[in-house]
């Protein structure tokens, strides 16, 4: 059995409309207009345990309200989800006690307190031994390397710090599952780094199961094999990452470093659409299927000192998923008013 | 029961980070008793006569009336935990709570009884203080049985003070912009509490319905039984009562609570 298991999950929300301007805010006192917005829209997928998933999605894409779902806060409007075996949204303390939900943009620590008090809070609320509490907490602070700050007062943490104690109070209780929504946002790169690194090394040596939210790919590279996609609240890919550009980008791009300037813009226009030009380095985005003639063409034709042949970046390729995604949607919505 | 002490043991600490405020807060709450010794005295004054009373109520009466129910409210009053209910749920702060194995209306609770705690370890130094210069204006001979009614009517006004300010809370459920109606629920509840002057002033008729308001334990009740004015007879009755609106709004909470959970949206990443 899968340790997540979600079946068409559906989430509606009736959203008040006001029309603009003072007159706008009368007439919205005596008759009110509301609109229904699917944040997530039949959404199914399984995860099994261990896994490292990835939860790609522009902003308001439903995968927030997806975690929430999933963490038992938000009740769904249809469907169904199961996790560990449970329905989330029961919230049963059997069930509380073996997850986590780590959020970027909200914390659990006492602000006015040293972070220990915070996690001693939790140690007691979730009924950790001191044994296993002690054991845990060491093995974490050394991982994260905050021993230091754990009696300093949270409100005087860095954010980054701050990040680090919120992941040891998620953790203590040695979740089976994780989800995480943006847990490196607002942080800088060294401490993204640092919390990438730890969640990869974490995810090894507990064989703990983790959804993850982000919108910083270089997150979701180092970390997930998998991953989901979703816009508009519908799913529009689960797999491999590399699967994403195979499956979603059609072109590649050729590097050529030249020894001889003398090319016109018209002749290399001829191989493919050139992205960059600066001096003698040009990279041209060549369809998939003209990548060996075009590299065969212009190493025949010109003076070519270097070629490279790269995927198209991650970044641009989820764009490019999102933004025809968008526009399929925009399609239905007209076609459906037709 | 181990981690509901834990949260009142670390809030405690919370607040002792703040015990200066707190300190200069129990020093000062006294502060507008004096504009009410002036206020019984002139209006007692104008009055004329030997042994001028209100609605059976002497001059000293009043006064130590006004300086006990700054003792009931010292268990009674909430400050600030309606708002912090209904910014959990407008900012999305309940989704910490609502994730791990705690109930949140039992967080709240103890961490309410953590603030009232350290409260009365302030007002331990201070209170004293006052009831020492005020002590010729307690006439009264306060006997066993009423004693134990005021505890009991404290007790009572607590919980009172306690659910009714998480049951205002939890309807920001259904209202999420909800400051003018806290404003409002907040002078009527002063008024309602016989914190101001006591209910019976306000007539025989207004008080038969006024005294069985459930904000009358917060101030008025445990003050009264203290100065004697309570009937033995009718003290069992008086906390039975209040006992009643105890439950009524364990049932009116765990209702909105059911109901308001499930329109919870949760916003804010």
């Amino acid at each position: 059995m899968s340790i997540i298991e979600v079946k068409n999950l559906t989430k509606t929300y009736l959203i008040q409309k006001r029309k603009p301007g003072v007159i706008g805010a009368l007439k919205g006192l005596f008759s009110k207009e509301y609109t229904k917005i699917n944040a997530v829209n039949q959404v199914s997928f399984q995860v099994e345990e261990g896994e490292l998933v990835g939860f790609l999605g522009p902003n308001g894409a439903g995968k927030t309200t997806t975690l929430k779902m999933l963490s038992g806060i938000l009740y769904p409007t249809l469907g169904t989800a199961r996790v560990l075996g449970f329905l989330p949204w029961e919230r049963k303390n059997e069930f509380r006690k073996q997850f986590a939900l780590v959020m970027g943009q909200k914390n659990q620590l006492w602000w006015d307190l040293p972070a220990q008090e915070s996690l001693f809070l939790n140690k007691e609320i979730y009924g950790i031994p001191s044994s296993a509490y002690y054991r845990i907490l060491d093995e974490m602070v050394e991982l994260l390397n905050v021993k230091q700050l754990l009696s300093v007062m949270v409100r005087e943490l860095s954010l980054g710090e701050r990040m680090k104690m919120e992941l040891i109070a998620c953790l203590l209780h040695s979740p089976r599952v994780l989800f995480m929504d943006e847990p490196t946002i607002g942080l800088d790169v060294v401490a993204q780094k640092n919390i990438r690194d730890f969640v990869q090394k974490y995810n090894k040596k507990n064989k703990i199961t983790i959804l993850l939210t982000s919108h910083y790919m270089n997150d979701i590279q180092a970390l997930c094999k998998r991953v989901i996609v979703i816009n508009y609240g519908q799913k529009i890919f689960d797999g491999p990452l590399a699967e994403i550009i195979e499956k979603f980008s059609a072109h590649k791009l050729i590097k050529i470093v030249m020894n001889n300037p003398k090319f016109s813009k018209e002749q290399l226009s001829e191989f493919g659409e050139i992205v960059e030009w600066e001096s003698n380095k040009i990279v041209l985005k060549v369809d998939r299927n003209q990548i060996a003639s075009a590299s065969s063409g212009l190493l025949n034709q010109f003076e070519v000192s270097d070629i490279t042949i790269e995927e198209i970046p991650i970044e641009d390729v989820i764009g490019e998923v999102f933004s025809n995604s968008e526009r399929h949607m925009k399609n239905m919505v007209l076609g459906e008013a037709k | 029961m181990k981690k509901y002490w834990a949260i009142l043991t670390t809030r405690t600490q919370e607040d002792m980070a703040y015990r200066a405020n707190y300190f200069i807060g129990a020093l000062f709450r006294f502060l507008p008793l004096v504009t009410s010794i002036v206020l019984w005295y002139a209006v007692f004054k104008s009055m004329g006569g030997t042994h001028p009373k209100i609605e059976g109520m002497s001059y000293q009466n009043l006064i130590a009336y006004t300086a006990l129910v700054y003792i009931s409210r010292g268990v009674s009053s909430m400050p600030g935990m309606t708002r912090d209910i209904c910014n959990d749920i407008k900012d999305g702060n309940l989704n910490r709570y609502i994730v791990r194995p705690i109930n949140y209306s039992g967080y709240q609770i103890v961490y309410r009884l953590a603030h009232k705690l350290v409260f009365w370890l302030i007002a331990a130094v201070t209170f004293p203080v006052i009831f020492f210069l005020l002590r010729h204006d307690f006439t009264h001979q306060i006997q066993p049985e009423e004693w134990v009614a005021f505890i009991i009517a404290l007790i009572i006004g607590f919980w009172i003070g306690m659910l009714f300010s998480l049951t205002i809370g939890l309807l920001a459920f259904w209202f999420l912009e909800i400051s003018t109606f806290l404003y409002v629920i907040s002078t009527i509840e002063y008024f309602l509490s016989g914190n101001l002057i006591p209910l019976n002033l306000f007539g025989p008729k207004m008080f038969e319905i006024v005294g069985k308001l459930p904000f009358s334990y917060e101030a008025f009740w445990p003050v009264l039984i203290l100065l004697g004015k309570v009937a033995q007879h009718q003290l069992v009755s008086i906390l039975l009562w209040g006992i009643g609106w105890v439950f009524f709004f364990l049932i009116v909470i765990n209702i909105l609570w059911f109901l308001g959970i499930r329109r919870y949206s949760a916003v804010g990443g």
